[in-house]
């Protein structure tokens, strides 16, 4: 056991700040990622709280227009790429090594960089919010997170955007690049491909659609960089331009973008699932099939975020149908989980029931995108508030939830101490209603026809809109739980076993708890 | 802001009770797509019916089996794991079966959407759902009428075409009052319409074939015309001519349909309402008489300085108003200040210039009519103490020419 200990002698780590600064180490470097998103995540959060505060009644009583809009699309931005995303990728940097057997990431100084270019693209991101005197006439960017030309192109401080953009789009491209160079070429001996973890297995592929998709993102911002400050006119109808290239350009990227954010959460829930259940995962290799007819797919669907951008007859119809596609290999995993509980042995610790919650909830925000699919009707639902509903069901106690459900899952293997249950439930209980009176509202409200990105409202959706705002606040207080739960969990408790579940599958199990700095300097075999 | 706070703390609390008192309190409000007027509107509305009862039964069967195999199969009532864990036979089935499922969905989908699509109908009437919408259409014509629909930045200007021509041309305004006491926090609990009520509805009549063209002004931004009851939703883009149907029942004439921006189109997003009322083909005939002799009225007009002060302050407060702020003071460093402006007080090119073709922030007026463009300019260098120059229609005309 701690033969990976003693060989850690041949380099001092450094201490303090500087450790961290300079750290190669795949742990270290997935602690900061997610200490970094969860910052993000409270930022994100409170943005989404200052536009629930302003829809809490008809009228306007707290912020401005221009505000409420920068709000929204400041939400949008962070909680993507500053919150979900990161968070992924440090759960990768912790696990895909411990899982694969390999003793860190195939490139540890690029790992390092990718991780210390996110704060500053942050940084530029959030700027021009504290330009302009006043702070409630911040000039962040107020064009929505999908910043539509040439709405975005109108904007002064464009080039804040655009920068942080490239950076964070630098900052994947490398993370993924790590990944996958990770996953091809360190496995442990014996481990091939069709025995690797799905965690690993959603994560290869993710990585792709990262590498496929980023330079799409940067090629939209550059344009919309040289349309702003060079005077071409990509996007710019008087001179020529189209602006819905933009959007096609952007839903290229957007869509994708989407599947990123969840399919390292399917890999999650499909290694909870069978832990708690006490049964093997159910149909394993269908489950990598579906994940990458999923990623397939998301290429050919993008323009079914543009139904009502006036396409031709032929192009709605592809894209309804290659849309309705999708829920072919997403129901294949919803079954699969269903038959890896069917007939198990349960028991319901906290990543547990954040794992079911993600099934249902998750399932449930699928069902409404299959009803978004279907563009007749989308035209009624389009840039309402149920396609808000549907997106958050799907990202909020879909991709949150099975990453929240991962940290409780790992985290007595990351410290060596059990997290207290009773505060687990808690955080899960109030989680889960509240998150459901958040956004199940939205979904009527959006039907009778409230508008999404709306700062102020028609008084028929004042109650619904009341009770959001209260889940919403609930919901983000709840958070609070979680952050205390972590800190508590990492300076003491119960002490965790090396198995730390009831006999979980998978190489990380193997290692002491806590995880020694560094794991599998010699491969494990394995079978 | 605290006292707002203090409000919002009590009013969630009050909610909370009410709602724990009584579980009936939402029965009256509305819980889906609005009940439809056109045949548009009618497939839309199917087509989301169907899909939630499919959903929904899908939902039974996949959370029926989640919730009986967490009753039955936990560890604490003693269940042992079973070790099952693939069947290729179940795979296929959850491939097939869905699958099959998708094509009904398809099929039907399909005809929705090529109905919604079909704006050339020829046949005078249309059946959907056991109800029939019909139009009198002698010349056998793509549509009896066509409206232009132009989005600004924010507002929509409606024009009425008689072939290639625009007969009759206005600007359509959200309602000064409501705009003023959403901005202002004031309570608006009690404003009738709150939101979507305009200074000039769109007039449509009913029993005919109506198309719309909907785009956006070539220097403004994306908007979109959405009215739920009568199923249009189309983007208006600059550069673009988008085209949607409708055909309006004859038991809806005097109903007002109203609908709101449904793209992001920058601070003033929320502040662009639709409102559409339907009337009697007669009706709309005198409607579009009274707006053409308004028109020409107006082109008749001796602009004279105060003729051109009192129409210049009802241009800027509906359309400058919100930036440059009702007494001229702006919202720097976005939109500065008219009052005392350098601009404003210097040569009237400069001026006209500026509105004619926007600046930074600021959208291309260009679509405004001379004299409106006259009025306004000469209100802004003539009040709150400026001492600029009187702008004439003419002047505009030229400016346009350079």
């Amino acid at each position: 056991m701690s033969e990976a200990v003693a060989h850690d002698h041949h380099h001092a780590h450094p201490t303090g700040l500087k450790r961290w600064l300079f750290t190669t180490n795949h742990k270290d470097i997935g602690t900061l990622y997610l200490w970094f998103s969860f910052t993000m995540f409270i930022v994100g959060g409170i943005m989404a709280l200052v536009i629930r505060a302003e829809l809490f009644e008809p009228g306007m009583q707290i912020v401005k227009p221009n505000f409420f809009n920068m709000m929204t699309t400041l939400h949008g931005l962070i909680m993507v790429f500053g919150a979900i995303m990161p968070a992924f990728v440090g759960l990768a940097n912790w696990l895909i090594p411990m899982m694969i057997g390999a003793p860190d990431m195939a490139l540890p100084r690029m790992n390092n960089w990718s991780f210390w270019i996110l704060p500053f693209a942050a940084t530029l991101l959030v700027a021009p919010m504290f330009m302009g005197g006043n702070f409630m006439d911040g000039q962040g960017p107020a064009f929505g997170w999908t910043f539509y030309a040439p709405l975005s192109t109108n904007y002064q401080n464009l080039g804040f955007f655009v920068f942080a953009v490239h950076l964070l789009g630098i900052s994947s491209i490398m993370g993924s690049i790590n990944i996958i160079a990770t996953i091809l070429n360190m496995r442990a001996p014996g481990m091939t491909l069709m025995k690797m973890p799905l965690f690993v297995w959603t994560w290869l592929i993710t990585a792709f659609l990262l590498i496929a998709v980023m330079p799409v993102l940067a090629g939209a911002v550059t344009m919309l960089l040289t349309d702003r400050y060079f005077g071409t006119s990509f996007f710019i109808a008087a001179g020529g331009g189209d602006p819905v290239l933009f959007q096609h350009v952007f839903w290229f990227f957007g869509h994708p973008e989407v599947y990123i954010m969840i399919l390292p959460a399917f890999g999650i829930v499909s290694h909870i699932i069978p832990t708690f259940a006490r049964k093997k995962l159910f149909g394993y290799s269908s489950m990598v099939y579906a994940t990458a007819s999923i990623a397939f797919l998301s290429f050919i669907v993008w323009a079914h975020h543009m139904y009502t951008v006036g396409m031709p007859k032929a192009g709605i119809l592809f894209f309804t149908y290659a849309t309705m596609l999708i829920a072919v290999p997403t129901g294949v995993k919803v079954f699969n989980w269903v038959a890896t509980m069917w007939r198990g042995a349960m028991t319901f610790e906290t990543p547990m029931l954040f794992a079911i919650a993600f099934v249902v909830l998750f399932t449930f925000g699928g069902f409404t995108g299959l009803m978004l699919s279907i563009s007749t009707a989308d035209f009624q639902y389009h840039d309402s508030y149920f396609v808000v509903a549907h997106f958050h069901y799907v990202l909020v106690p879909g991709a949150l939830f099975a990453i929240i459900a991962g940290v409780y899952y790992w985290l007595p293997k990351w410290t060596g101490n059990m997290y207290s249950e009773t505060l687990g439930k808690w955080h899960f209980w109030l989680s889960a209603i509240s998150v459901n009176l958040t956004f199940f509202p939205m979904h009527f409200v959006g039907l009778a026809g409230m508008p999404r990105r709306y700062a102020d409202y028609q008084l028929q959706f004042a109650e619904f809109n009341m009770m959001s705002s209260i889940g919403g606040f609930v919901f983000g207080l709840s958070q609070l739980i979680f952050l205390y739960l972590v800190i508590k969990c990492i300076r003491g408790g119960k002490k965790a076993t090396d198995q730390v579940w009831d006999n979980p599958e998978g190489l990380e199990w193997t290692v002491p708890s806590p995880a020694p700095y560094h794991t599998f300097e010699t491969p494990p075999a394995v079978k | 802001m605290s006292s707002n706070i203090m409000k919002i703390v009590l009013k969630s609390v009050s909610l909370l009770l009410l709602l724990t008192a009584a579980g009936t309190v939402f029965a009256e409000y509305n819980l889906n797509i609005p009940k439809p007027h056109t045949p548009n509107a009618t497939v839309m509305y199917n087509q989301n019916m169907f899909s939630i009862w499919v959903c929904f039964w899908i939902g039974v069967v996949v959370f029926g089996a989640m919730i009986i195999s967490i009753i039955f199969h936990r560890k604490s009532k003693g269940a042992k794991p079973a070790s099952f864990h693939e069947s290729t036979a179940l795979e296929v089935a959850w491939t097939i079966v869905p699958f099959g499922i998708l094509i009904a969905f398809g099929v039907y989908a399909t005809s929705g959407i090529l109905q919604v699509e079909d704006t050339t109908q020829k046949a005078g009437k249309i059946t959907v759902d056991g109800k029939t919408w019909s139009w009198t259409d002698k010349n056998n014509k793509k549509s009896e009428l066509n409206v232009k629909v132009v989005a600004h930045q924010w507002y929509w200007t409606y024009e009425i075409l008689e072939g290639h021509k625009t007969v009759y041309k206005f600007d359509s305004v959200i309602d000064k009052s409501h705009k003023e006491a959403s901005l202002k926090g004031k309570d608006v609990s009690k404003i009738k319409n709150y939101m979507v009520e305009v200074d000039k509805p769109l007039y449509l009549p009913t029993n005919t074939k109506i198309r719309f063209l909907i785009t956006a002004d070539a220097k403004d931004v994306i908007h979109s015309w959405w009215i739920p009851k009568l199923g249009v939703k189309r983007d208006a883009i600059p550069g673009f001519m988008n085209e949607a149907w409708t055909v309006i029942d004859a038991s809806d004439n005097g109903k007002f349909f109203r609908g709101q921006c449904a793209e992001l189109c920058g601070t003033y997003h929320a502040f662009m309402p639709i409102v559409v009322k339907a009337v009697s083909k007669e009706k709309f005939k005198e409607w579009l008489a009274a707006g053409k002799s308004e028109s020409q009225k107006l082109a008749k007009v001796d602009w004279n300085k105060t003729n051109l002060m009192s129409h210049g302050k009802k241009v800027y407060e509906a359309k400058c108003a919100a930036c440059h702020k009702p007494d001229g003071s702006g919202t720097p460093p976005a939109f500065p200040a008219l009052k005392g402006s350098k601009i404003a007080n210097g040569k009237a090119a400069d001026h006209i210039g500026i509105v004619l073709k926007g600046k930074n922030a600021m959208p291309a007026f260009k679509t405004m009519s001379d004299a409106d463009l006259a009025a306004v300019i000469t209100y802004e260098r003539n009040s709150w103490g400026n001492k600029g120059s009187v702008v004439k229609p003419a002047d505009i005309k030229a400016a346009r020419a350079r």
